[in-house]
């Protein structure tokens, strides 16, 4: 089975946000049957082919980073100045490079970026014209060999559905049980050389236009206290929360 | 004027054993206000079980309590095959041709948001904050970007619909009641005639019940939230009993998660829930702004962490410079005293 992991590294201010989750549900699953697994990254060049690195030193067979830009600017530039873009944009990129590939099965992550990288799976997978499920848990091969059974946590239950192939699972993640990269995979990961491919973006495949932005409201800083005796902030705690009626 | 069929706004509700769920609850009362503020109708699409209930009661009582002008359903999906809901959902939204179509971030509707978005060509905006009339007929929804510290307006391009989807604790449930005496006009959608079922690829093979129960933190009044600073599972226990003795819940933030000492369904933040309880106590938790911008509208804040400049102490109504160890043992104490136990 060809598996091809799908994630976009998303900058939030300062910090690089990186997304596992779609790998980590891809070496799972290749424990269990016998897989191949792609890692699609896409982000600034360095730090994509770094991921790519790391998605290989815990178990990927190989990689790609994707390397987007804009053939123009968008809203003036002002939605790639705020890191914001528009879920269909991405997902209009991914699925014009997964075109061109072979696969049996897209994996996609996301939760630990932001709210656009889950839709982002899903609608790739939409404009591919395969299924796509979200929320899940576990897959594995199905006993009819062709298909794969795919596990889904909803909130008060779970459900087990079989799947044909292609199509694109948007895993949760496992906390619980990380996968960690090995000596051999780490050994892999450096020998290997990493592709890299630009991917154009193009403006008119969004459907949002950025209107303004402004900053979030600050919440007034209330009362704090240091350097009190631990009764005196035992009593201060209960007094506001009585005084709240909550107790 | 826009065409009030045309542009109304269709919420994509669900329902938990005939009961509309709280979220569901939610989207009907940001749409109101928002319909009244741009003029516009609300319509909803329910797609329900299959039960021994009788549908149509549920369903129209349903209705009248959200305020809704048109209610389509469908019956026999209960959120076991997602492409089947998808497929029914894009023919309520056919019908209907909504300017907006708001619905939950729920395992129920992430995925067929995005069939419909893809099938309606409709500009698709997750985890919105907020959404308002703008110009003369206009819809501007409102997302924070993923640092949390920028807000962006958006609209659709071009007069497109737009697909929104909200997390918990965004609006303000619809309030409902017997002062509603619309009738709202019920559509059922057939399986066959309506919206075909036929090759989603997707087969139903069993559900799993899990003996452990994920709590709904959005719905609590309080809430103990832990950071890194707990450190560790057996701090987990001292929240847990706080908590219990408030009347609360337990929370936490992504650290926690990643950590392994909580469970994914209480984690509160960019990434995880959105809560407004009326009192939130943030226990050893810094202030990233991920998990501020889920938390920042709770009622009132208390803080305690042992770092005078954490974050935290920014957006508290009280802070506490203190480690949990001093603070939360005799707080305990205290208050299972004044309980008497």
């Amino acid at each position: 089975m060809k598996i091809t992991v799908i994630s976009r590294q998303v900058k939030a201010g300062e910090e690089l946000r990186q997304d596992f989750t779609g790998i980590e549900a891809a070496i799972r699953l290749k424990e269990k049957t016998d897989a191949e697994v792609w890692a699609l990254v896409m982000g600034e060049e360095t730090e994509a082919v770094k991921q790519v690195r790391d998605a290989i030193a815990m178990g990927a067979d190989g990689g790609t980073a994707l390397v987007p830009f804009f053939a123009e600017e968008v809203n003036g530039g002002a939605e790639q100045a705020s890191g914001v873009a528009d879920t269909w944009i991405f997902a209009e990129a991914f699925a014009a490079v997964l075109k061109e590939r072979d696969f049996d099965l897209i994996i996609s992550g996301g939760f630990p970026t932001d709210g656009d990288t889950v839709p982002q799976g899903l609608l790739t997978a939409a404009l591919l014209g395969i299924p796509a499920y979200s929320h899940v848990d576990k897959a594995e091969r199905a006993e009819s060999g062709k298909a794969l059974r795919v596990v889904r946590k909803l909130e008060d239950r779970s459900i087990a559905l079989e799947s044909e192939l292609p199509c694109l699972l948007s895993a949760l993640p496992h906390r619980e049980a990380p996968i960690y990269k090995t000596m051999p995979g780490i050994n892999r990961a450096y020998a290997a050389e990493i592709e890299t491919l630009r991917v154009e973006l193009r403006a008119e495949a969004g459907k949002l236009s950025l209107l303004g932005t402004s900053a979030a409201a600050v919440r007034k800083r209330g009362e704090t206290l240091s350097a009190v005796s631990t009764e005196e902030a035992v009593n201060t705690i209960t007094a506001r929360i009585a005084a709240r009626h909550l107790l | 004027m826009p065409d009030k069929r045309q542009g109304s706004i269709l919420l994509l509700l669900e329902e938990k054993n005939g009961k509309i769920t709280k979220l569901s609850a939610e989207l009907a009362g940001g749409a109101a206000a928002l319909a009244a503020s741009c003029g516009r109708t609300v319509s909803g699409f329910l797609p329900v079980g299959e039960s021994e209930l009788s549908w149509r009661d549920v369903i129209t009582e349903n209705a009248a309590y959200l305020g809704l002008d048109r209610l389509y359903t469908a019956v026999g999906l209960d959120g076991r095959e997602s492409r089947r809901t998808a497929r029914a959902a894009i023919a309520a939204v056919k019908r209907e041709k909504p300017a907006l179509v708001l619905a939950g971030s729920t395992p129920f509707w992430t995925a067929p948001v995005c069939e419909v978005a893809r099938e309606m060509q409709a500009a698709l905006l997750c985890d919105c904050s907020g959404a308002s009339a703008y110009g003369e007929s206009g819809i501007l929804l409102r997302r924070p970007d993923a640092s949390g510290s920028v807000l962006c307006d958006f609209a659709a391009k071009d007069d497109r619909p737009a697909i929104a989807t909200v997390r918990p604790g965004t609006f303000a449930a619809a309030q409902g009641g017997p002062q509603r005496e619309k009738r709202a006009e019920i559509i059922f959608l057939r399986e066959g005639s309506d919206y075909q079922t036929q090759g989603t690829g997707e087969h139903f093979l069993e559900e799993i019940f899990s003996r452990r129960k994920d709590k709904d933190i959005s719905r609590a009044r309080i809430l103990v939230a832990g950071g890194r600073g707990v450190g560790g599972p057996k701090g987990f226990e001292q929240l847990r009993r706080l908590a219990e003795l408030l009347g609360g819940e337990v929370a936490c933030s992504r650290a926690c998660i990643e950590a392994g000492w909580a469970e994914t369904y209480m984690q509160v933040g960019q990434t995880g829930k959105t809560v407004r309880p009326e009192l939130y106590i943030a226990c050893g938790i810094s202030g990233a702004i991920q998990h501020v911008s889920g938390m920042k509208d709770s009622a009132y804040i208390i803080a305690i962490n042992k770092n005078p400049a954490a974050p935290i102490f920014d957006v508290a109504d009280l802070g506490i410079v203190a480690s949990l160890e001093n603070v939360l043992p005799p707080l305990i104490k205290k208050l299972e005293e004044e309980k008497g136990e």
